[in-house]
């Protein structure tokens, strides 16, 4: 298993039997994003419980959007793999946000190094979820690097595209009928 | 094992660690900042009572006394607090509550060197004065209503107004005291013996309570607590505050007498949090409610009542 985590994380073939890894990834993530959300708000145990439990939801939600909105770019952009394949792809994909731990820690260290290392560590975690999706959404969907980024690029904005007709579509019905 | 699967381990490891410290460090951090507060301000604002809460997201009206003697401890457990600046504005509430306020206040004096300072509203009266009682100096707005240091046990007698229109009424009872205070009919001369005992032991309590929070003798209050209010001023004169002024001129004289040099840092620590009585549940600090004891419970109508000038016993 630790073999397969170290090929999701660095390697550049495929890793083989991804799903248990998978888990452990989703798992971890959360129990990261949840324990830095925990710590902004100095919440107890059972804040670290119930923000695990929303971001488990939230995360859950996210996933199956963003798996969707990727799968449907991927293939008009001549992707081979299923829908299948892009929720994994997700999922093995961002794992580079599970470095906002260290990012945030290091973001507290005072003076100029612990700002510079926040600083750093962000933009490892911000380009390396953007490397990693577009890496992992090429290999299943057996993509060219450039238009697997042009596939998480258009899905990026149909997502700030979806929020903006979240807003308008109401709106439109409201005063339209 | 293989370099890269420690590799891999390590990497997970560290970012788990690293997200625990986050959170732990936000803890910390978070208390740092409530520890950086140098007084604690306690509202006591309306009927001081043991009532509940009307909602999750309601801190319920009136001055709960579980909740301010939470308040107290948490003061008391703060290790930067110096002084606890009680802002009240109370005609009073019931005798158990208030006494149980007190007694709180009184524990913090005797085993800390927090100084406890009353600052007085429009009106603190009754069981707001009780409370006001325990403190070290108590300020008061020179037209503050204050005083009212007495007991009364009221009850009315409408049997004749149900003669009037036909109603008649019958009880069974288990002894020949439960139906005491019963407004049909007349008070009997040993129910009337039983309550005035009732009232009598009260009063000595809340006599007692100011002699020792006070440290003025009986002889000297006793003639003022004939049940009478007060002005701010009138009670200045007679010794039941010590010196008139708002509540930035109280905050001057806790400053005073902790010793806090510079501005005094004033953290409210009865503050409801965002998410109401969620709050303490997303909190950090392992809060207990205290234990009610069940008699504070039980038959709500017959406990000592101060509340709105006179003081009641309500059946």
């Amino acid at each position: 298993m630790l073999d397969t985590l170290f090929a999701t994380f660095f390697g550049s073939q495929p890793s083989r039997n991804p799903q248990p890894v998978a888990v452990l990834i989703g798992f971890v993530l959360l129990s990261i994003l949840a324990l830095n959300a925990a710590g902004k708000v100095g919440a107890g145990i059972a804040g670290v419980i119930i923000f695990f439990l929303l971001f488990w939801i939230a995360g859950l939600l996210g996933w199956l959007w963003l798996a969707a909105a990727l799968n449907f770019s991927a293939q008009l952009l001549g992707g081979q793999g299923t829908a299948q394949d892009s929720l994994r792809a997700v999922i093995l994909g961002v794992w580079p946000l599970m470095i906002s731990g260290p990012a945030i820690a290091a973001s507290q260290w005072p003076g100029i190094l612990g700002q510079f290392l926040g600083l750093l560590l962000g933009l490892v975690v911000l380009i390396g979820t953007l490397m990693s999706l577009t890496r992992s959404l090429s290999q299943v969907h057996q993509l060219h690097w450039g238009r697997a980024l042009l596939a998480v690029t258009l899905t990026a904005v149909t997502s700030l595209l979806a929020w903006l007709g979240l807003i308008l579509w109401p709106l439109m019905l409201v005063l339209g009928l | 094992m293989r370099l890269n699967r420690v590799l891999a381990l390590a990497l997970v490891t560290l970012c788990l660690i690293a997200a625990v410290g986050n959170w732990l460090g936000g803890s910390m951090g978070k208390s740092n900042i409530q520890g950086s507060a140098n007084v604690a301000q306690i509202n006591i604002y309306g009927v001081i009572s043991d009532e509940a809460s009307s909602g999750p997201f309601s801190s319920g009206e009136g001055a709960n006394a579980n909740k301010l003697i939470n308040s107290i401890q948490k003061a008391r457990e703060d290790k930067a607090i110096k002084a606890i600046l009680l802002q009240i504005n109370s005609p009073g509430g019931t005798a158990a509550a208030s006494q149980a306020v007190y007694e709180e206040l009184m524990r913090t004096r005797k085993e800390t060197d927090i100084k406890i300072i009353a600052s007085l509203g429009d009106v603190a009266a009754s069981g707001g004065y009780y409370i006001a009682s325990a403190a070290h100096h108590i300020v008061a707005n020179p037209s503050s209503v204050t005083g009212s240091i007495g007991v009364i046990v009221r009850t009315q007698n409408v049997s004749s107004l149900l003669d009037k229109i036909g109603v008649q009424t019958s009880t069974i009872q288990s002894g020949p005291l439960k139906d005491i205070l019963s407004p049909f009919r007349e008070t009997k001369p040993e129910e009337r013996t039983i309550l005035q005992g009732v009232v009598d032991e009260s009063y000595q309590q809340f006599l007692d309570a100011i002699v020792a929070g006070r440290e003025m003798s009986l002889e000297k209050l006793k003639p003022l607590a004939d049940g009478r209010i007060y002005t701010g001023t009138q009670a200045k004169e007679k010794n039941l505050v010590d010196s008139l002024g708002n509540y930035y001129d109280a905050l001057e004289k806790t400053a005073e007498l902790a010793n806090i040099s510079g501005e005094p840092k004033v953290r409210n620590f009865g503050k409801s949090s965002l998410f109401g009585d969620v709050g303490p549940f997303l909190s950090t600090s392992n809060q207990q409610l205290p234990q009610v004891p069940p008699e504070w419970l039980s038959s709500e109508s017959q406990w000592p009542r101060w509340h709105k000038i006179p003081l009641t016993i309500m059946e």
